[in-house]
């Protein structure tokens, strides 16, 4: 990756996000909690929510953060059917 | 004085003394290098005496035009003669030694006659050699071996002298530390050879750029962009190799420094390589001179050598950091997976943190369930093509590899090529036995690009192998094999009614799966199904950690009309309807109550879908319930609500009543009901069933 030096806060802020899935967080909330600044945050918070790691629940003036689980896909029969879930 | 001086004025000494001359050495401009040594009594009454006089006859002399490269005799007055000897130098240029002086026999009156009157001259010029023939080929022929021997010395003193340039150089590079441009201007001002320096790096893919440059009457060439071939610097990129170019100022090339106003003389171009090549030029010259002497050029090529080191090392550095980045995340990580036993947060943590780390479009955690030939998929993005076919394709080859006679080591990961970019694979291990694979989808197309991020995915994939065991063999496992020690023993008492519980739990578990309901909701509503016959507080006590009885309670609460339907937790209504649907009481129940829409609804639709034509699977894409709460949060956004408001509704989709929905949102109960009784008028939908309906309607409709 490019922002090599980033990473450390981006595992920080995905693992703050894992840990309390329901969390809806403003980037000053998330920043009080991580102890980082907004402008080292909101990089991060962008590319986490075009990774689909987390959802913006606001809009882009007031942003809110939260979780947003991986899909789990229902069990695949091996021997080639697939089960609707 | 150093050892090589001494000896320059030894040997001056004994050459003087053996051939009754005094001698001293002047550089081409004829100033002194070495002062006078020697008895000769006209040499030194005139160099006392008349010292300047002397001198500057010696500097004055035209002997320095001369291309003589042996020794020679020279009259500094008429009939006052010197030897002059050149002793070669560096690179064509010439010291002197003067050897004298000598008058020509029955001159001395003619010679007393120019010089000065105070002094007694007849008794200095009495005791002046006389320059015969044969003393004159004498003279000659020791002067030669003298300016040869002092040649020797010279050049031994210049090396020294090189040699003291260069530790002075590293003494500043380390002075310097990481400040190149102080390193620079103190090689400028130390070394006159050179009156500028800069360095190029790449700017794009194909053109470079001058970054910094050092010096005067070099600025406007700060930022110029060149590319490979393109002028002096341009060449070096091709050829690989440094280059020295005198008399620039006469070659065409220098025109890119020329439209700049930057008019060199000299200039050189050194590469700075890595591994990969070339990483910067380093440049330099000098708007005087013309030329390079050999020494100078060892010295830019040392100072080339000093830059390109201290750029490894900044290299080195940077990639220390990152490693050092690396390995915290990599504790943090495995702390947290072992702070949180939890099959689901691992898979999570493995999805996540891949994805974050090669910046990829897609990751996943594949695992196969050990009792069945059945696999799940926990992923986020899309792997560009069918994410069941490839989840099975990627078992097939761990299964194969496990059972392969090839050592390949089994947590070795690998990388498999998908439309021309390259996937990572990492087994999940524990001892022998692949658990699942952390599957992760990156832009690259070429592996080295990949290749940085192999170990710490390996690393991880350890990890999380090791923890998804060892979750195995703890919490999760121990809880399934007590629902189903407890389930079973109904089976030894009452044979009909296990087999209603066991059809209860599968159609709880299909119907909730359906619903889009969490994993571990759908696991406490069926286990709840299962052990429904034991007491809510019996199980309290048994299962510490789940939400089971409070199923059990509610949903018996719904059954005996005790508690609101619209207000209770979606998996005690799966619960409560299940139940009665197996005791065949399913119409009185609903037609007894107010609303027939919502989960009911959807209940009575599933039943006709799967319970009419029971043994028939359907065969389709499979749905992703993510996918599905993704859509479903996304028609949540398109409501006219507040984000609050969305925040809510989203909960109650999901089940939450409103005491769970106020403790995760950290707000009070009424506030909830607030926000809910809000969410009810805007939706125009009279209680939590039918709103979850409208939502679900709107996005059938709009997907």
């Amino acid at each position: 990756m490019e922002n090599k030096d980033l990473l450390p806060i981006q595992l920080e802020c995905t693992m703050l996000f894992q840990t309390n899935p329901f969390m809806v967080e403003t980037v000053e909330g998330i920043g009080k909690l991580l102890n980082r600044s907004y402008d080292e945050l909101v990089p991060i918070l962008n590319l986490l929510v075009k990774q689909g790691i987390i959802q913006n629940l606001g809009d882009n003036e007031n942003p809110r953060y939260r979780y947003n689980e991986p899909a789990i896909t229902t069990e695949i029969d091996l021997t080639g059917t697939v089960k609707k879930a | 004085m150093s050892h090589n001086e001494n000896l320059v004025k030894e040997l001056q000494s004994v050459y003087a003394e053996k051939y009754e001359l005094s001698t001293i050495i002047t550089d081409k401009n004829g100033e002194v290098l070495s002062g006078k040594e020697g008895n000769n009594p006209l040499f030194n009454t005139l160099y006392e005496h008349l010292e300047e006089n002397l001198l500057d006859k010696i500097k004055q002399a035209e002997a320095y035009s001369w291309s003589h490269s042996t020794p020679y005799i020279y009259d500094l007055w008429p009939g006052i003669y010197t030897i002059v000897a050149p002793i070669e130098w560096e690179h064509g240029e010439n010291f002197y030694l003067w050897a004298g002086l000598m008058i020509e026999e029955n001159t001395e009156n003619l010679v007393k006659a120019q010089l000065h009157s105070d002094i007694e001259w007849n008794k200095v010029l009495d005791e002046t050699p006389i320059l015969t023939p044969k003393r004159k080929q004498r003279w000659l022929d020791g002067m030669k071996k003298l300016a040869n021997l002092l040649s020797l010395c010279y050049k031994d003193l210049d090396e020294a002298s090189f040699y003291n340039k260069q530790n002075k150089l590293f003494q500043h590079a380390t002075q310097a530390g990481n400040s190149i441009e102080l390193f620079f201007e103190r090689f400028i001002s130390t070394h006159p050879d050179f009156e500028f320096l800069g360095i190029a790096s790449p700017s794009t893919e194909d053109m470079y750029k001058i970054k910094h440059v050092y010096g005067e009457k070099i600025q406007p060439l700060q930022g110029l962009t060149f590319s490979p071939g393109e002028g002096f610097l341009g060449r070096i990129l091709i050829t690989d190799k440094h280059e020295f170019w005198e008399n620039v100022d006469k070659d065409p090339r220098s025109i890119l420094f020329k439209r700049h106003h930057v008019y060199p003389k000299s200039f050189f171009c050194i590469p700075l390589k890595n591994d990969q090549g070339i990483i910067a030029l380093l440049f330099g010259g000098s708007y005087s001179r013309v030329n390079f002497s050999k020494k100078s050029m060892e010295l830019a090529k040392t100072l080339a050598t000093i830059v390109q080191t201290g750029f490894l090392f900044q290299e080195l550095s940077q990639e220390n950091i990152i490693q050092k980045n690396r390995l915290t995340s990599l504790i943090e990580i495995s702390k947290l997976m072992a702070a949180t036993p939890d099959y689901k947060r691992i898979i999570y943590i493995l999805v996540d943190i891949s994805l974050n780390l090669i910046e990829g479009v897609f990751s996943a955690v594949v695992l196969k369930d050990p009792k069945s030939e059945q696999v799940k998929i926990v992923s986020r993005g899309s792997p560009e093509r069918d994410l069941g076919e490839y989840a099975k394709e990627v078992l097939d080859r761990y299964r194969s590899r496990s059972v392969s006679t090839d050592h390949i080591e089994i947590s070795t990961p690998s990388i498999e090529i998908s439309n021309g970019k390259l996937l990572i694979e990492c087994p999940l291990c524990y001892r022998d036995n692949i658990l699942g694979v952390l599957c992760v989808g990156t832009n690259a197309e070429e592996k080295h690009q990949v290749e940085e991020h192999m170990s710490f995915l390996q690393t991880l994939a350890i990890i999380g192998g090791i923890s998804l065991q060892l979750v195995e063999q703890g919490e999760g496992s121990r809880m399934d094999k007590e629902v189903d020690f407890l389930s079973r023993a109904i089976e030894q008492f009452e044979k009909d009614a296990y087999k209603k519980i066991e059809d209860a739990a599968k159609i709880a578990k299909e119907f909730s799966l359906r619903q889009g309901l969490p994993l571990t909701l759908v696991q406490d509503i069926t286990n709840a199904c299962r052990l429904a016959v034991y007491s809510p507080n019996f199980l309290r006590e048994v299962f510490l950690d789940t939400n089971i009885a409070e199923v059990i309670e509610e949903g018996k609460k719904l059954i005996h009309r005790q508690a609101e339907w619209t207000e209770a937790n979606s998996s005690a209504q799966i619960f409560a309807l299940v139940q009665v649907y197996l005791k065949g009481e399913l119409d009185a129940f609903v037609n007894e109550m107010d609303q027939k829409v919502g989960i009911i609804e959807e209940f009575y639709q599933y039943l006709q879908e799967t319970q009419v034509l029971e043994e028939e699977i359907t065969i389709s894409a499979p749905v992703d319930p993510v996918d599905k709460i993704d859509s479903i949060t996304s028609t949540i956004k398109e409501l006219k609500l507040s984000p609050r408001e969305q925040e809510v509704l989203d909960l109650v989709i999901q089940g939450l009543n409103n005491k769970e929905i106020a403790e995760q949102l950290y707000i009070s109960g009424h506030t909830v009901k607030n926000h809910v009784t809000k969410i009810f008028q805007k939706l125009e939908v009279p209680d939590r069933a039918h709103a979850i309906s409208k939502v679900y309607r709107l996005k059938h409709s709009s997907g």
